[in-house]
């Protein structure tokens, strides 16, 4: 998966502050009306305080622990503090989806690998277990008993490809995880707008109702930690797909009941295979991560079997040129791919990698650093490679060497590209579709309640734009010390909105997320609020998971 | 595997000291002994021959097997620091900077081969060091399945102990730096 990390302007915040509020305002207006009654002093004030409340009449309830986005982040955190003797009454997750997978559940399905398909990382990257053994190898090995997935474990990735989970059983682990842990008791469906320091400690969460839910009004929680998983705020889309989409959204194939002619990988897109299938068409895919390799694959497949006549253009910025590089730091090509099995080197996952960007104290090196190990490359696939062969071989792909140069309509409603060649020259290419797989947007601006948090809250942004977080992923500046200063209300973070963070690279991967939360825990039992997960407390809470028995 | 030179390090100590010991202490009564003459060595076992040189007891025998595997895997840990540093060198190379469990298991083979001419070098086993050296199936056996028993819980058990070993490339012990913690 390609990473768009946006570069922040700090300024801009200024500005947008104004912005901000005048949004809020609106946000508990319109709740108001629905029975929360907010006065204008509020929906301004930065810090808000017990009386404040009071006056209006809002009760608030308390939980201890917070966490909002609801998706793996909060997942990974919750599992963490419930196996370090959290009580579930103590934990409270919001979020818009009820299972934690349900937001990488739509882009995977979006992306080709419905529950059928393998996602990219490994055996031991286990959302549902905190000690990543036995990993889902072992598990499928089990269930289908076949010996194959263990021989592909101790093999990996020498003499054969690393063994990947199928999507259903990386959501079917979860599911039963998440009833072991209580998920559903501490989950509350809702969007969190903006949280605000309170004045005695800890922190307001004000809740909004997502459409169609139980929870009819605004609601305000109040809490003494707070942990944000919010996740990417976004689909990546290169500015000419942007544009092109603002300018002709309703350029679609309206013969075939309005199928769109540019999307992102990530949006639904499944009209547009199914239009492939039964007419001759030609694509442009764009983007060289695997989620492009997905795209080729699904089409491969559909010829095979649906007998689809299709031509594919598949745009890529450049050839890895390796040559010149040290045997040490060179990474391996084939077909004119760089070839890497996970979104990050294997050795950013606690090994060596990590350790030498924990050292670097200058962001701008750990920056260098994270865009080496997690480039635009895909994982060494025999299937892809024979697909790409055969595509090859058969005439129906084929790759085009440069940057994308702006889209327009072309001739019968088609897709006119204009792609920028290494020389500077520009040629044109006309299809009918165009899919633009470059990846998942991790913009702060873009989500209301970071951008808030750096307004409102005291929150800053390291060098690449995104949370300013220490060790412990706790975001600097935002503690709420309140009356009790030996006792302050923290707030932490996970996920993409943490990279850069002086701890851990890779951030967007499941093992990042449980690093993270592990950290944070670590940090939380020092405060007391959970235990210390030593040789005891991890050997026997192994053993309570490995018999599903609650934590 | 994804190691720090310090997690692999600690990983070979822990793992030595761990199932290696126990897994010795178990094995070694119903390993193929060696004949009794001419033993050399160091140690405790020693000690009791040279006193009862005209009787062996069998208490003694089992003494001397003891003798003969602990400094063993005593070797497995020591002579393994030094392999642990050629395998970093050697994981400078990869790209991905990690160690597949294939390499783990299958450094047996070098780490085997040095061992024993060490151990007869050093007069722990006695005899030539052809493979069909009296002493060689009880170190055969011993060495390998002490390895393939350390290995087996390097990549399965070994996980559920210690989250920070999972963590932290293979370190139970984290030297302190920049106020990061050393928990297990
Ligand atoms: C296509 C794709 C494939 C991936 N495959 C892998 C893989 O194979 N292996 C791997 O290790 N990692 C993978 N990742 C990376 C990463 O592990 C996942 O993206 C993971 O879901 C990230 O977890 P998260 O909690 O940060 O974000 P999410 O799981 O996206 O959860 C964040 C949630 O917060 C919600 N939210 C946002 N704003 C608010 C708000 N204001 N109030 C309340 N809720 C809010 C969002 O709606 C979302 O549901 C993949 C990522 C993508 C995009």
């Amino acid at each position: 998966m390609g990473l768009a990390v946006a570069q922040t302007d700090c300024a801009n915040y200024g500005a947008d502050g104004l912005r901000n509020h005048d949004l809020h305002h609106k946000v508990l207006q319109q709740h108001a009306k629905q029975g929360a009654p907010i006065s204008e002093e509020m929906a301004l004030a930065c810090v808000w305080d017990d009386q404040m409340l009071l006056d209006l009449g809002i009760e608030t309830k308390f939980i201890p622990f917070v966490t909002i986005g609801g998706g793996l982040g909060s997942f990974a955190m919750v599992d963490l503090l419930r196996i370090a003797g959290v009580s579930s009454s103590d934990i409270e997750v919001i979020g818009p989806f009820d299972k934690s997978y349900g937001m990488l559940k739509v882009l995977l399905d979006n992306s080709q690998i419905p529950e059928s398909e393998r996602i990219r990382s490994g055996s031991s990257d286990r959302m549902d277990n905190l000690w990543g053994w036995p990993g889902y190898s072992l598990e499928e090995a089990f269930q289908d008993r076949r010996l194959a997935p263990i021989w592909h474990s101790v093999t990996e990735p020498i003499l054969s490809e690393y063994h990947t989970p199928r999507a259903s059983q990386v959501y079917s682990g979860i599911d039963r995880e998440a009833q072991r842990i209580g998920w559903a008791s501490m989950f509350t469906r809702g969007r969190v707008p903006f949280i605000r320091k309170r004045r005695e400690g800890g922190y307001y969460i004000v809740i909004v109702p997502p459409e169609n839910t139980s929870l009819s009004k605004l609601e305000i929680h109040q809490a003494k930690y707070v942990h944000l998983a919010v996740g990417f705020s976004g689909i990546h889309s290169l500015p000419d797909v942007i544009t092109y989409k603002s300018k002709n959204h309703n350029n679609t194939l309206e013969s075939d009941g309005g199928i769109p002619r540019v999307v992102n990988v990530y949006e639904p897109h499944e009209s547009i295979y199914q239009h492939v299938a039964s007419n001759p068409s030609s694509i442009l895919l764009r983007g060289a991560a695997s989620s492009a390799m997905q795209v080729i694959q699904r089409l491969a497949n559909d010829r095979k079997i649906a007998g689809s006549n299709v031509k594919l253009y598949h745009l890529i910025r450049e050839h890895p040129d390796t040559a010149h590089q040290p045997l040490r730091s060179r990474i391996p090509t084939k077909n004119g791919f760089a070839l890497q099995a996970f979104t990050f080197a294997k050795g950013s996952f606690g090994g060596q990698i990590q350790r030498k960007y924990r050292k670097l104290q200058d962001d701008e090196k750990r920056v260098a650093l994270l865009g080496s190990i997690a480039s635009t490359a895909i994982p060494r696939r025999s299937l892809w490679e024979h697909q790409l062969e055969e595509a090859k071989r058969n005439g129906w792909y084929e790759v085009l060497v440069g940057s994308a140069g702006g889209l327009e309509i072309g001739a019968n409603g088609k897709v006119m590209s204009n792609i920028v060649k290494s020389d500077g020259s520009i040629s044109r290419i006309e299809t009918d579709f165009v899919i633009d797989a470059t990846g998942v947007e991790a913009s702060l601006e873009d989500h209301e309640i970071l951008s808030d948090l750096v307004n409102c809250s005291g929150a800053k942004l390291n060098s690449i734009g995104q949370l300013d977080v220490n060790e412990a992923f706790e975001v600097e500046g935002t503690r709420s010390p309140g009356t009790d200063p030996s006792k302050p209300g923290r707030l932490f973070a996970t996920g993409i909105a943490t990279l850069g963070n002086p701890h851990c690279i890779a951030m967007y991967s499941f093992w990042g997320l449980q690093y993270s939360a592990w950290k944070t825990a670590e940090e939380l039992s020092k405060d007391g609020f959970s235990k210390r997960i030593g040789f005891y407390r991890s050997t026997t809470s192994w053993i309570r998971r490995m018999r599903n028995r609650e934590p | 595997m994804t190691f720090t030179l310090y997690g692999r390090l600690q990983t070979r100590l822990f793992l030595v000291g761990t199932i290696g010991v126990i897994w010795t202490a178990i094995v070694t009564p119903i390993l193929p002994s060696p004949p009794m003459t001419g033993y050399g060595g160091i140690g405790m076992a020693q000690m009791i021959m040279t006193k009862d040189s005209f009787v062996i007891l069998p208490y003694s025998r089992l003494g001397l097997d003891y003798q003969i595997t602990f400094e063993t895997i005593g070797l497995v840990a020591v002579l393994g620091l030094f392999w642990e540093l050629i395998y970093h060198f050697l994981q400078q190379f990869r790209w991905d900077k990690d160690w597949p469990p294939m390499f783990t298991l299958l450094a047996a083979i070098p780490e085997g081969l040095l061992l024993w001419l060490v151990i007869n070098l050093i007069g722990v086993e006695h005899g030539s060091l052809a493979l069909d050296s009296s002493g060689f199936a009880m170190f055969a056996i011993h060495f390998a399945s002490t390895w393939v028993l350390m290995w087996l819980f390097m990549v399965g058990p070994l996980h559920a102990i210690s989250l920070h070993w999972r963590f932290e490339g293979g370190e139970f012990y984290e030297r302190k730096h920049s106020g990061s913690t050393s928990a297990l």
